[in-house]
């Protein structure tokens, strides 16, 4: 007879956990089919459907002005006062900045959008729009903010130099937009008179306005389609997005920031369903697993356990490898699934997801063992853990991307394990960060410090209410 | 008069408490080797605390433990956990794993160099050869006290602990629990025997301690007992309600 030590007793332990695990045939499905359904839902939710939903989400967007004349001053006040931005701009403490300060704050990923109004705006010259490519579910946000800010800074004449651009985008001869422009501005007053009336009135009646002629409704549909077309290959035959139509009737020039490596064809929302779903899905089936050691206390087994010649921390590390070793399957099944479903690489960036996946695991399994030493019983457990990791994963971001929350809930967001896991997984997915690189440090170092502190609370729950000696 | 064979385990003064409630009170007594020691008395008198002490699962609040000649610390020693065999009264084997597996399992948590070997030679002590490689969860109430106990033997411990381990089965799982005790007995192994079947602890049990609300009664042979209690030549059954009284044991 040779008593085992620490690591070979847990092991003995681990390996007859994952044995009764197994035999579990629809319960060891449902483990991983759940979350592979979840996955795949949210991931071609939020790829197809890329915008809708009910409350208004802010979006934020670094802002700075060239031009410092009246009319740009204008503008920036119209856009502070947009519901829909959260307008960045350097704090009152720190360095002004400068173009590519912008640039750069959009490639870190630090703000979605970008604004320059350069200088000579006044007197003409475009907007710069800086937008990271793929944020199409924000960029719809955007460009209503700006096309409301536009207007309420420039006036009524601003619909009409929007009008006079559309007509020289389609591809009509400036001497005869021109002519078109001098018929068009007899009309303007009619037509506007009529709008008050409609507004006074409290109705509009589209048909009695305009003819109703479907003809005349399809010629504009085609000619939008063209010009977009165009569009679309000036900036480079992107897909064609609201923004491409805007940009020309609006003084505006577009500029993508993507930071080198990304997928072109990558959707930000796929990327972040694909992440947060994890995220989620680990936390759940790690908690439950993690119940075995409350189930070997209720069955009496963990007696046997206690009183065989072992140390009986063996028994809790025994349980965390079993539930680690789960969660790294687990994860990396979705990621496969992923990455065959939603083309989603994960091969080139492997050393990276095998990093965070570690990391992320060791944490998750840290917080199973947590509810499992605080629980005296399976449905303390259950209840607790349905309560935590969905306020986690809603604060933290595994839903809806954390930006596109309100200001209040962002910030406690990041107390939350999930804020700092899915950090790191968006890091690499979209900002094609390496684990090596500072900010994914960051959100390693958080997500490990997370770890440990759930680690000693599990050792420590573990001690008084199981070993209890 | 003879020697008594040397004491294996001894146990000075063993107490502990459920917070103010004294659930073992100052108890003394040896289990000697190569015999079958009882621990008997009512609902609620102790037993299962006591055993727990010294198995080294609950830490007593005073008293000394001596195995063999030497101090003994269960609580924090796992080389003095490995001197023991544990059978709990309460069913401790996994449903999902077949009986073989909880065998195999338990040998080598146990420490025990040839897992198999001895889960196998398990399987024979509990009659469950034939259903070996079954989960446990089919398993009727006796088939699983059967396993109960072989989980608790398999690595031929020098003393063993049975808590009950005949509660709940049928008259032939008793018959075969019986057969396999006695013939442990009979290679002189040791063992700390409770049970409320007062004719079990008479075929089986060398010697007797009774004890009621935490405290020992008394020590002996059935007979020393009764003759002590003033029933010269009464069965085990009349001088334990003699020593406990006929109190239900309900209150808290
Ligand atoms: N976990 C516990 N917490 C508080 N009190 C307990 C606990 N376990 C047992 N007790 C109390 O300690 C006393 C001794 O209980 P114990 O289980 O040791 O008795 P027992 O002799 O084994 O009884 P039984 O024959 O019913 O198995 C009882 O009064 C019981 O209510
Ligand atoms: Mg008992």
């Amino acid at each position: 007879m040779k008593p085992r030590g620490l690591l070979s007793a847990a092991m003995c332990i681990a390996r007859k956990d994952l044995r009764e695990f197994s035999r579990d045939g629809v319960g060891l499905l449902l483990a991983f089919l759940l979350p592979l359904v979840l996955v795949a839902v949210f991931g071609f939710i939020m790829g197809r459907v890329g915008g809708g939903g009910a409350p208004m989400p802010r979006v934020d967007l670094a802002l700075l002005d060239l031009d410092r004349t009246e009319q740009s001053a204008a503008l920036v006040t119209a856009l502070l006062a947009s519901d829909t931005l959260d307008v960045v701009r350097p704090g009152p403490d720190s360095a002004p900045w400068d173009e590519a300060d912008v640039r750069e704050r959009i490639s870190s990923g630090e703000d979605p959008y970008g604004m320059v109004i350069p200088q000579g705006y006044a007197e003409g010259a475009d907007l710069i729009l800086l937008r990271d490519p793929g944020r199409d579910l924000e960029e719809q946000l955007v460009l209503m903010s700006l096309v409301g800010a536009l207007f309420d800074a420039g006036g009524e004449d601003f619909a009409w130099e929007m009008s006079k651009r559309g007509l020289e985008a389609s591809g009509l001869p400036p001497e005869l937009t021109g002519r078109i422009e001098a018929v068009v501005n007899g009309f303007r007053f009619a037509v506007e008179a009529m709008f008050d009336e409609a507004q006074a009135n409290g109705s509009f009646d589209e048909d009695a306005a305009f003819g109703g002629g479907d003809g005349a409704d399809d010629d504009g549909a085609d000619g939008d389609g063209e010009n977009a077309g165009n569009a679309g290959d000036a900036a480079g035959g992107n897909a064609v997005g609201m923004a491409e139509i805007l940009q020309l009737t609006l003084p505006l020039e577009l500029v993508d920031v993507a930071p080198e490596g990304r997928d072109a064809q990558l959707g930000y929302q796929v990327t972040h369903a694909v992440s947060g779903m994890t995220v989620m899905m680990l936390l759940f089936s790690l908690v439950g697993f993690g119940r075995s050691l409350l189930i070997e206390r209720d069955k009496g087994t963990l007696v046997r356990l206690l009183s065989a010649p072992v140390p009986k921390s063996s028994i809790l590390l025994g349980k965390l490898l079993a539930t680690f070793f789960t969660g790294l399957l687990l994860v990396f099944v979705l990621f496969g699934f992923a990455h065959v479903v939603f083309d989603i690489d994960m091969v080139s960036r492997f050393d990276t997801l095998l990093v965070l996946t570690l990391v992320n695991c060791l944490a998750c399994t840290a917080f199973a063992a947590a509810i499992a030493g605080w629980a005296r019983t399976e449905k303390q457990a259950d209840g607790v853990s349905v309560l935590l990791i969905l306020t986690m994963s809603a604060l933290g971001g595994s839903w809806m991307p954390s930006m596109m929350m309100p200001e209040a809930a962002q910030a406690v967001g990041r107390f939350t394990l999930t804020y700092w896991s899915l950090r790191g997984y968006q890091g690499t997915f979209w900002y094609g960060q390496h684990w090596t690189d500072p900010e994914m440090l960051q959100s390693m170092g958080v997500v490990l410090a997370i770890a440990v502190v759930l680690l000693a609370l599990a050792s420590r729950l573990f001690r008084t209410r199981y070993v209890r000696t | 008069m003879q020697d008594a064979p040397p004491s294996l385990l001894a146990v000075d003064g063993l107490t502990y408490a459920y917070g103010a409630r004294l659930a073992v009170d100052h108890i003394a007594f040896d289990v000697r080797r190569g015999e079958v020691f009882g621990l008997l008395g009512p609902n609620g008198a102790g037993k299962t605390t006591a055993i727990a002490c010294l198995s080294g699962l609950q830490r007593p609040a005073g008293g000394t433990l001596t195995f063999d000649g030497a101090p003994f610390d269960p609580v924090e020693r796992p080389a003095d956990r490995a001197r023991l065999g544990l059978v709990p009264q309460s069913l401790a084997v996994y449903d999902d794993l077949t009986a073989l597996e909880n065998l195999v399992f338990f040998a080598e948590m146990l420490g025990v160099e040839d897992p198999r070997e001895a889960a196998v030679a398990g399987l024979a002590l509990a009659g469950l050869q034939e259903r070996s490689r079954e989960r446990v969860r089919t398993f009727s109430g006796g088939m699983k006290r059967r396993l109960n106990l072989a989980a608790g033997l398999v690595h031929r411990p020098e003393l063993t602990l049975l808590d009950e381990p005949t509660v709940g089965v049928d008259p032939q799982s008793r018959h075969h629990i019986f057969e396999a005790l006695e013939t442990l007995k009979a290679k002189g192994h040791s063992m700390l025997y409770t049970s409320h079947s007062m004719d079990e602890v008479e075929r089986l049990c060398d010697r007797v301690a009774i004890m009621d609300t935490g405290r020992l009664l008394d020590t002996g042979t059935p007979a020393e007992l009764a003759e002590r209690a003033g029933l010269p030549g009464a069965d085990l059954e009349a001088t334990f309600l003699e020593l406990t009284g006929h109190r239900l044991r309900d209150e808290a």
